[in-house]
């Protein structure tokens, strides 16, 4: 800074003085809510069901049944959440996006689909404890209509992630309303919700073991990832995997014998790989702060961690338990997402500045960026079960772009939300493709 | 409360006088400053899950404070009157001083055009990098650069100001 731009520094500060008022974070979620209602009374006008049902709690927000009208195979289709409170389907044939299916109005956070594609399980996570009567339900879209059936009722406030075991009977949603954190199981054939599983406050990433046998969550507040058996829907004794602050993701070698949790509290993020036969936790893989997604290979040989920080992904050898050489993917705007193609050869890496990186798995080299834009960044990645396009959701342009991995080439963006002013955009916080 | 909202709110608490501030800057008004500082929190809040995991969440969040006070300032009804009664010349005793000094930075930079009010409030006073104001305004630190040198070219020529900057100078 030269001179005169510390004296107009001085003067601003000199002419600044103190604020009157302190921002309460009260007043900020009265905002928030009273901008979803008047957007939802804006647009809802379509839906069969008034704003003033919705705000009264009664929550026939779809119009068909979730299950039974699932006669018909369901198109091979990829259900983009919009924040907002709709799924928008878009078409793998051709690359068109569907009538948005309204699911609520406060926050879409999760979406699973069953094995047999019959049904996708959206999490409508957000209540509040202003006007609106908080509720965090779970609605079932039947894929071969594209219709929501009945919410199910699954905690007071907030709801997601949600994880669905290898036999398609059961939905597992985390919740984490007011003081303690639950699991809750939903039985697919009827849509009902069992008896919540306690976990702890502040619960975060939920994942399956491959057998179906055993699904792990991951405790913020403790610190801790505690497997729950699926026959008994019971909690096992948690284990310790650090100071729990942040929980990036849990990922299953093929084999299910190792689970793969991403933990990075404090600033130092680590890899903790968990031997699902003992529930013990091995020795933490440093692999530098802000550690974020995370995929392991289909033969199981190499896990893939991003970096936000200096923008890297770290192959661990899955062996050894060892990270490789970094490898550098971008600028300090780093990866947040990463996605392995089903043949293993490529790992698609999703960047905060907008880009999504190819990595050859075979040389764990990175490719030339592929431009998807979005200052919010790269949203959720999907790869469509033959590997021929990767679906990159871009954050803040509300659209989301298919990539033909055959050439490596971003195609036409599809748009499922708007982008009108940065602040305004839509959001899309999560992406399910039909197995 | 979930950790996203303790998050949230810790930011809230930890960060508002600041953001605040620089509200007040670009509005010249502590009401509106306000009232844009919750519009800017609030339009943050429903993704704060994603915003948290970035290097630097007051970024993005200032920002959207930025692009919204830009489409404020677009409006006709925000029509600002930065020249009103700025008082003449020094008025004797501090209090009058301070009153001066604020009248000046307000109506000096009510002379800037908006891209060029947000390059120079975010450089000088919140002493962001060349780099994060582009990231903030989404434009290339080159933009930033000869922004930066237009507003303060214009500044200069602003009597009152030049007149603090003098009397600051000895």
């Amino acid at each position: 800074m030269n001179g005169m731009d510390r004296q107009m520094r001085e003067l601003l500060d000199a002419a600044v003085g103190e604020p009157p008022h302190q921002v309460s974070v009260e007043a900020v979620r009265r905002r928030v809510i009273r901008r979803r209602v008047m957007e939802y009374v804006a647009t809802g006008a379509a839906v069969a069901v008034t704003a003033a049902a919705v705000l009264a709690g009664i929550g026939a927000l779809g119009r068909g049944p979730g299950r039974s009208a699932a006669a018909s195979t369901a198109v091979p289709t990829v259900y983009v959440c919009n924040v907002k409170g709709t799924v928008i389907p878009i078409r793998i044939a051709t690359n068109t996006a569907g009538k948005p299916i309204r699911v609520g109005f406060l926050a879409v956070t999760a979406i699973a689909i069953t094995p047999d594609e019959k049904t996708a399980y959206v999490v409508e996570g957000s209540g509040s404890s202003g006007t609106v009567p908080p509720i965090a339900t779970v609605i079932p879209i039947a894929t071969a209509t594209n219709t929501a059936g009945k919410p199910i009722k699954v905690g007071r406030f907030f709801a997601g992630p949600i994880a669905i075991t290898p036999d398609g009977k059961t939905a597992y949603v985390v919740e984490s309303s007011g003081s303690s954190g639950a699991v809750i199981p939903i039985a697919t054939a009827t849509n009902t919700v069992g008896k919540p599983i306690k976990v702890g406050r502040l619960a975060g990433p939920i994942a399956i073991t491959p057998d179906g046998k055993t699904a792990y969550v991951a405790s913020w507040s403790l610190g801790t990832v505690i497997p729950i058996a699926t026959a008994t829907n019971t909690a096992g004794k948690p284990i310790k995997v650090g100071a729990g602050l942040e929980f990036g993701g849990i990922a299953f070698t093929p084999d299910g014998k190792t689970a793969y949790v991403v933990e990075s509290s404090g600033g130092s993020g680590a890899v903790i790989p968990i031997d699902t036969g003992t529930n013990t936790a091995g020795k933490p893989i440093k692999v530098g702060a802000s550690a974020g997604g995370i995929a392991i290979t289909p033969d199981g040989k190499t896990a893939y961690v991003g970096n936000q920080g200096p923008g890297t992904v770290i192959p661990i050898d899955t062996v050894t338990n060892t990270a490789g050489k970094p490898i550098r993917v971008g600028t300090s705007a780093g990866p947040s997402e990463i996605a392995i193609t089903p043949d293993g050869k490529m790992a698609y890496v999703g960047n905060l500045n907008g880009t999504v990186t190819p990595v050859t798995i075979a040389t764990n080299t990175a490719g030339k960026p592929i431009k998807v834009g979005g200052f919010l960044g790269v949203g959720p990645i999907a790869i469509t079960p033959d590997g021929k396009t990767v679906y990159v959701a871009s954050r803040n342009l509300g659209t989301v772009i298919p990539i033909a991995t055959a050439t490596n080439t971003a195609g036409k963006p599809i748009k499922v939300g708007s982008s009108s002013v940065v602040g305004d955009t839509d959001t899309l916080p999560c992406m399910a493709i039909t197995p | 409360m979930n950790a996203e909202v303790e998050g949230f709110a810790q930011f809230v608490e930890a960060r508002q006088n600041a953001l605040q501030r620089t509200a007040w800057l670009l509005t010249g008004d502590w009401a509106l400053a306000e009232d844009l500082v919750q519009t800017a929190l609030a339009r943050s809040w429903p993704r704060w899950e994603r915003i948290r995991r970035r290097d630097d969440p007051e970024i993005y969040v200032r920002r959207v404070m930025v692009n919204t006070w830009a489409h404020w300032s677009r409006r006709r009804w925000r029509g600002e009157q930065p020249s009103g009664r700025v008082p003449d010349g020094q008025a004797p005793g501090d209090m009058a001083a301070e009153v001066a000094v604020r009248m000046a930075v307000r109506s000096a930079l009510g002379s800037l055009a908006a891209r060029q009010r947000a390059v120079f409030v975010l450089r000088v006073f919140d002493d962001l990098s060349e780099a994060q104001v582009a990231q903030v305004l989404g434009c290339a630190v080159g933009t930033v650069k000869s922004t930066m040198a237009r507003a303060v070219a214009r500044l200069r020529e602003d009597p009152r100001l030049a007149e603090l900057l003098d009397r600051e100078a000895r």
